[in-house]
């Protein structure tokens, strides 16, 4: 059983599954006329983002209170870290406030490992560096499962700034897990050939290839502040070999279109192809409440070893 | 280890329609009834209820599915629970009856009320029980109940129906 939600590299199958499996129940709650429920209630949940993020923080804060949790925002990149504090005191001083889960995102890789190490707290995992975004890519596999049932042999592209991107490496080791053909595609300074012997995925720098066959096609955002300043030539050049529109979607009209947000329009995605019928964008925002009410269930919501140990162990009668 | 068979399959069948007789004396609209059967077996129960009450008076009542689990009061003294699926529609205006197998302390019970004001303001909540074997620790009684069945705390009530258990009858163990 996992402890901290870190990456999906270390996550086992039946663990991605047991978090879809109650996913799917969340989801019915969030249809509901009062969309609560009390599973964390009591529960403080702390969201610590040292990088500007809208989205997956919002996700994050609405699942917990959904959850009936407490859940406080701390942005950290203007105060602490600004007058000097270490990651290390940083994570000592949130911890002394008796949270029982500590949201992180970090532009530094394996942060959220490092700081597993100062705190009794649940450690969550919103995006580290380049390294892992493991609930964007439970979310992004969850919706590829509500369409497809089972993702053995089906192919799923990966297409942009892979170099750049955590959510690409969290979404490789999670789908190939579930048996899928994962490739990539994007230019050469951004899908590296060694990516193909490193990852056990195909690389491809011709979309049109590359699209051919694809059953699903993840598109990445172009990280203007990162990859447009210094891996590619321009973002004009970028939209005409690598940007997905809809004459390039003319021989396989069925693939899926997914997205992690916010989208460039018009740069890697047309806005055809992010409003058509195939596009799952928005739902990929609707699963990703449910997967991360999902997260904190299975970290939080039950007896843990370090708590409750003390509590009558005589509960296990039926008809309770 | 099996102590006693309180119940067989006749005598769940002649509960049951005893029950859905005291329902059809007790309402006089069937429209505003709802049937909330608890997970597991009290899901199965409303169902076999609803289907008597269409047999036998030819009225179509409306059954629901609810998971108390979200609303237990002992998550974090338990091993993980999986969760179950939930399929409640408004109560607002409604009669409600829950229906669940074994009424014990009375704490899921509790949930599930809370669970249903979730849904809308019901215009009364009734609850309706096949075994009643005590050891209440909150205030909360069945209107309509199959049989109550003393038993010491060591025991335990096991109510199996045909839909999960592929046989019906109660049984205690201890």
């Amino acid at each position: 059983m996992i402890s901290h939600l870190l990456s999906t590299k270390n996550l086992e199958l039946n663990e991605a599954l047991e978090i879809f499996d109650n996913a799917r129940k969340f989801l019915e709650v969030l249809d509901r006329p009062t969309k609560k429920v009390p599973i964390l209630k009591g529960k403080l949940i702390l969201t610590v983002f040292f990088e500007p993020s809208t989205r997956t923080r919002t996700s994050f804060e609405i699942a917990g209170k959904t959850l009936g949790a407490d859940v406080v925002n701390l942005s950290i990149s203007q105060s602490s870290t600004k007058k000097g504090e270490t990651i290390k005191d940083t994570c000592l001083t949130l911890n002394a406030m008796k949270p029982d889960c500590i949201v992180i995102r970090h532009s530094v890789s394996k942060i959220p490992d490092y700081i597993t190490n100062f705190t009794s707290a649940k450690i969550v995992n919103a995006g580290d560096g380049s390294n892992e975004h493991p609930s964007q890519a439970l979310l992004d596999a969850f919706t590829l499962l509500q369409h497809f049932g089972d993702l053995s042999g089906k192919k799923i592209l990966i297409l942009g700034d892979v170099l750049n991107s955590r959510v690409a490496r969290s979404n490789i080791w999670l789908l190939k897990k579930f048996g899928a053909k994962v490739s990539l595609c994007g230019p050469s300074t951004l899908v590296r050939e060694e990516f193909e012997k490193e990852w056990d995925v195909d690389v491809y720098w011709d979309l049109d290839e590359a699209i051919n066959d694809a059953d699903a096609i993840i598109v990445l955002r172009i990280q203007l502040e990162r990859a447009a300043s210094a891996w590619i030539p321009s973002t004009r050049e970028y939209s005409i070999f690598y940007g997905l529109n809809t004459k390039r979607l003319v021989n396989n009209n069925k693939v899926l279109i997914m997205h992690p947000g916010p989208m460039n329009r018009g740069l890697e995605i047309s806005s055809e192809v992010a409003d058509s019928d195939n596009a799952l964008i928005r739902k990929q925002v609707t699963n990703g409440l449910a997967i991360r009410m999902s997260i904190f269930y299975h970290l939080l919501g039950h007896k843990v070893d370090n708590i409750g140990e003390h509590l009558d162990k005589n509960t296990e009668q039926r008809g309770y | 280890m099996l102590k006693a068979k309180i119940l067989n399959e006749q005598e769940i069948n002649k509960i049951l329609h005893r029950l859905m007789y005291e329902i059809y004396e007790n309402h006089k609209d069937f429209d505003e009834l709802l049937l909330v059967g608890l997970w597991t077996r009290g899901v199965f129960l409303s169902r076999r209820i609803a289907e008597i009450f269409l047999n036998e008076k030819g009225i179509r009542l409306d059954t629901s599915e609810l998971d108390v689990t979200p609303y237990r009061d002992d998550l974090y003294t338990k091993e993980k629970i999986a969760l179950k699926t939930t399929n409640l529609i408004s109560t607002q205006e409604r009669s409600i009856i829950i229906v669940d197998d074994v009424l014990f302390t009375g704490r899921t019970i509790r949930g599930a009320i809370e669970a249903i004001f979730d849904f809308g303001r019901p215009k009364k909540i009734e609850l309706l029980i096949l075994i009643d074997r005590g050891h209440r620790e909150l205030p909360i009684n069945a209107n309509y109940l199959g049989r109550f069945v003393p038993t010491s705390s060591k025991e335990d009530v096991n109510v199996r129906l045909k839909e999960i258990d592929n046989v019906d009858e109660v049984i205690i163990l201890e």
